[in-house]
């Protein structure tokens, strides 16, 4: 199991040399960098007790940041980083097993690597190792950062907790990841099926919270089944609150049972192949996959599919989330005068549910750069090259992809919007127009077209960072939308982010001057973007 | 300058290709007449993926001048493919298609395969068409991409290394096949480095090195001047 462990250390370290010191720079970094953000905005006590009133009132927060136990540093700390920075080293560990695991299984480097001497199971060894030294490396950081920066609002044994939690938590990921690329049969599949555990857990754990009920001291404990989920695990221990180091057990007895498991599902197996055997197709092409829209909607509906369902789950939960809250509201007499104050539950509800449509126009605008990265994914695989030798023209190619792409996200902004308005109205005496919220979710439709049309036009001129760019401008929206606020960005950043200009529709009245700007610049965009894919040459990677 | 339409099938002058400072061809002269298998030998990286993906429209040239039917095909890339079939190098599908929709879509794309002729080849190159391409092995791969263009109806075939990969017994079947569009009047483009099967099907060959053409040979000056192609191949271009 260990021949030729070195060799294969020093070379997943050495593909691996630029991505993983940024990856863990970034994520350090930033978490820190959120401590001096929120002392700064919210630090003295003042704030910090009308933030606890708040988050405490707000039920449907709760599932999306976990609960603030007391009005303390510390707790604000937790649910504004946690969980969703949680998620990125969940991503991070995944991305990282998978491309050493499946990914060097598809680009046949698995048998090359596999017919030198090396064990069978090695290079899972070499690729967990390194994710425990990453995720230890980001444990340490974070851990001295934290002492350092604790404004005296936990001690040094408290910050080392927080750290480990975080650490423990990504390493659970890598072990589940470590199982999961056992079994599918392709990288793909792989990081998708992952996707979808993680969003799975969250959601349990969101529920779970939010259906918490306070114990004796007066703090929410969540309800039995958070505590089944990996984000359960890492809020219990409450590090930088009510400490408590015996959580931390159950992650690590975890991972050595998950890794127990994938090392012998990894005997059981060929290189190559998943345990599930492939099956066999048809024999003869369908009359619409033979043409040119039906070849572009087979590439492009496994990503519709996932996003769809993910969207159209989280938004479910969120509208049935609606009704739990006016229960909330009643029992809690500060609270029912504070919601008065701002106009009564009659504008709390579209307020709270504009907010939420913003999230899911967020999420749609992922599947929209999902979506296009296939031009350049069909290209850069040489599938495109035996498609252009017959005679569909370049420009027909493009926009067909294009097309499918911005019908399917005007389709899923619009099953936002009623699937939002529908499962808030089920058992609520709400009755919320539904038609409103569908028009209100398609009136971001210019947002969708923006990203569109960047990708479009980075896709003729620069193919190959196309897709990092956008992402990671995407990735600045989401951020600026969703923490921006909480952190005091600067006015000038945030303008930054389109998200910014659009009006928290239907709750804000519609503003219509960033619609047609946008439209006219996506547009000429896609324009520019495709006479630019039609001068320049097909190249692969 | 005079104009004329020209019974060649594919007409290149001085055809130069550059990648920023690499230079890929530099001054390439490729002349392919209709009805004629013409062979495209040269050694590794001399430029004859460039020189057909240039063919293809899918590769802008720098300079020089290239045409197919007397056409451009940089600028009349979708009326010149249904004009042509197409094997690539290196055989790359989408791995959960099955070999039989693969060329079931390529086949429609080109405007439309010939049943008969479908049946036939997948009887003939004895492929299953119902298995998902990438559990084929490597060969099996190449005859998924050789059906799907030999199952057209076209003038002319480009043909990329189209046997790498076969075995003997598939090696004759293409041949058997080749033969049978030559005398169907097909114009068919080959590159490859099977130097027996060029001899058996070719009626000239093109050398190129280097990005340029070293020679232009029928095969009856070949064969008198020099025993056979290997020899000339390593004699020429071997090391020195």
């Amino acid at each position: 199991m260990f021949t030729g462990l070195f060799p294969l250390i020093k070379l997943i370290l050495r593909r691996d040399r630029v991505k993983l010191p940024i990856w863990i720079f970034c994520f350090t970094a930033f978490l820190l960098l959120m401590l001096p953000l929120l002392h700064e905005m919210y630090g003295d006590a003042a704030s910090l007790n009308t933030l606890f009133e708040t988050f405490s009132a707000n039920a449907a927060g709760i599932f999306l940041t976990g609960v603030m136990d007391s009005p303390t540093f510390g707790a604000l700390m937790t649910i504004e980083t946690l969980l969703w920075w949680g998620l990125a080293i969940a991503f991070l560990n995944i991305l990282l097993i998978v491309r050493h695991t499946r990914q060097n299984e598809e680009m046949g480097a698995q048998e090359l690597i596999q017919s030198c001497r090396v064990g069978r199971s090695t290079s899972l060894v070499a690729v967990l190792i390194i994710a425990f030294l990453t995720n230890l490396i980001i444990t340490v950081a974070l851990g001295i950062g934290m002492s350092i920066l604790n404004y005296d609002s936990w001690s040094t044994g408290q910050a080392w907790l927080y750290a480990i939690t975080m650490g423990l938590f990504g390493m659970v990921w890598a072990a589940i990841t470590a199982i999961i690329v056992q079994l599918v049969d392709s990288a793909r599949s792989a990081v998708g099926m992952m996707a979808g555990i993680l969003g799975f857990a969250f959601l349990l754990r969101g529920v779970g919270d939010f259906m918490g009920s306070p114990n004796a001291a007066g703090i929410i404990q969540p309800k039995w089944f958070s505590n089944l989920t990996p984000f359960g695990w890492a809020q219990s221990t409450r590090a930088l609150t009510h400490p408590d180091w015996l959580p931390i057990l159950i992650p690590i007895i975890f991972i050595i049972v998950a890794a127990s498991v994938a090392f012998f599902l990894m005997h059981k197996r060929d290189v190559g192949a998943g345990i599930f055997p492939s099956r066999k197709g048809r024999s003869r092409a369908s009359h619409f996959l033979k043409t040119p829209v039906g070849l572009a909607w087979y590439i492009q509906k496994k990503t519709f599919i996932g996003w769809f369902v993910g969207i159209s789950v989280f938004i479910a939960v969120i509208g049935a989330l609606v009704s739990e809250m006016s229960s909330v509201f009643d029992a809690n007499e500060t609270v029912r005068q504070l919601i008065e104050s701002i106009g009564g539950t009659g504008a709390l509800i579209p307020a709270f549910l504009s907010t939420m449509l913003a999230l899911a126009v967020i999420a749609v605008s992922g599947y929209t750069i999902q979506g296009l990265n296939k031009l350049r994914s069909e290209e850069a695989s040489g599938y495109l090259e035996n498609v252009l030798a017959t005679h569909l023209s370049r420009i027909k190619w493009l926009f067909t992809h294009v097309g499918i792409v911005l019908f399917c996200g005007a389709l899923l902004l619009a099953l936002s919007g009623a699937i939002m308005s529908i499962t808030a109205n089920i058992g609520t005496e709400y009755n919320i127009n539904v038609l409103d919220y569908v028009l209100a979710a398609l009136s971001y439709f210019p947002m969708v077209l923006v990203f569109a049309g960047a990708y479009v036009l980075l896709f003729g001129l620069i193919p190959r960072a196309a897709a990092t760019i956008v992402w990671v401008y995407y990735g600045f929206l989401a951020f600026a939308t969703w923490v921006g606020p909480m952190i005091g960005l600067p006015q000038w950043i945030m303008g930054i982010s389109l998200m910014e200009h659009f009006a928290a529709v239907p709750a804000d009245n519609l503003n219509i001057a960033p619609l047609i700007v946008c439209s006219v610049v996506a547009i000429a965009a896609i324009i520019t973007g495709t006479i630019t894919w039609r001068n320049r040459n097909l190249t692969t990677s | 300058m005079c104009y004329t339409i020209s019974m060649n099938v594919i007409e290149a002058n001085n055809l130069v290709k550059k990648f920023g400072s690499v230079t890929a061809l530099n001054g390439l002269d490729l002349t392919v007449h209709k009805g004629e298998i013409h062979g495209f030998l040269g050694p590794n990286g001399a430029g004859k993926s460039t020189t057909i993906r240039i063919l293809l429209g899918l590769l802008k040239k720098t300079s020089g001048n290239v045409e197919l039917f007397n056409k451009d095909p940089w600028s009349e890339p979708v009326q010149l493919h249904r004009k042509l079939a197409y094997v690539p190098g290196e055989v790359n599908f989408w791995p959960n298609l099955t070999g039989g929709e693969i060329i079931d879509i390529l086949g429609e794309l080109r405007g439309g395969l010939h049943e008969e002729r479908r049946k036939h080849l997948i009887r003939r190159f004895q492929l299953d068409p119902a298995k998902k391409f990438r559990t084929y092995s490597k060969g099996n791969r190449q005859k998924v991409a050789l059906i799907a263009a030999l199952a057209s109806e076209v003038p002319l075939y480009i043909m990329d290394e189209p046997t790498s990969g076969l075995d003997p017994l598939m090696e004759n079947t293409f041949q058997e096949e080749i033969r049978e569009l030559k005398k169907a009047d097909k114009t068919i483009f080959l590159s490859s480095h099977i130097l027996s099967e060029v001899e058996a099907l070719c009626d000239r060959v093109t050398i190129i090195r280097d990005g340029k053409t070293a020679a232009v040979y029928t095969l009856a000056e070949l064969k008198k001047e020099h025993a056979n192609l290997k020899k000339v191949f390593l004699e020429e271009y071997g090391e020195k």
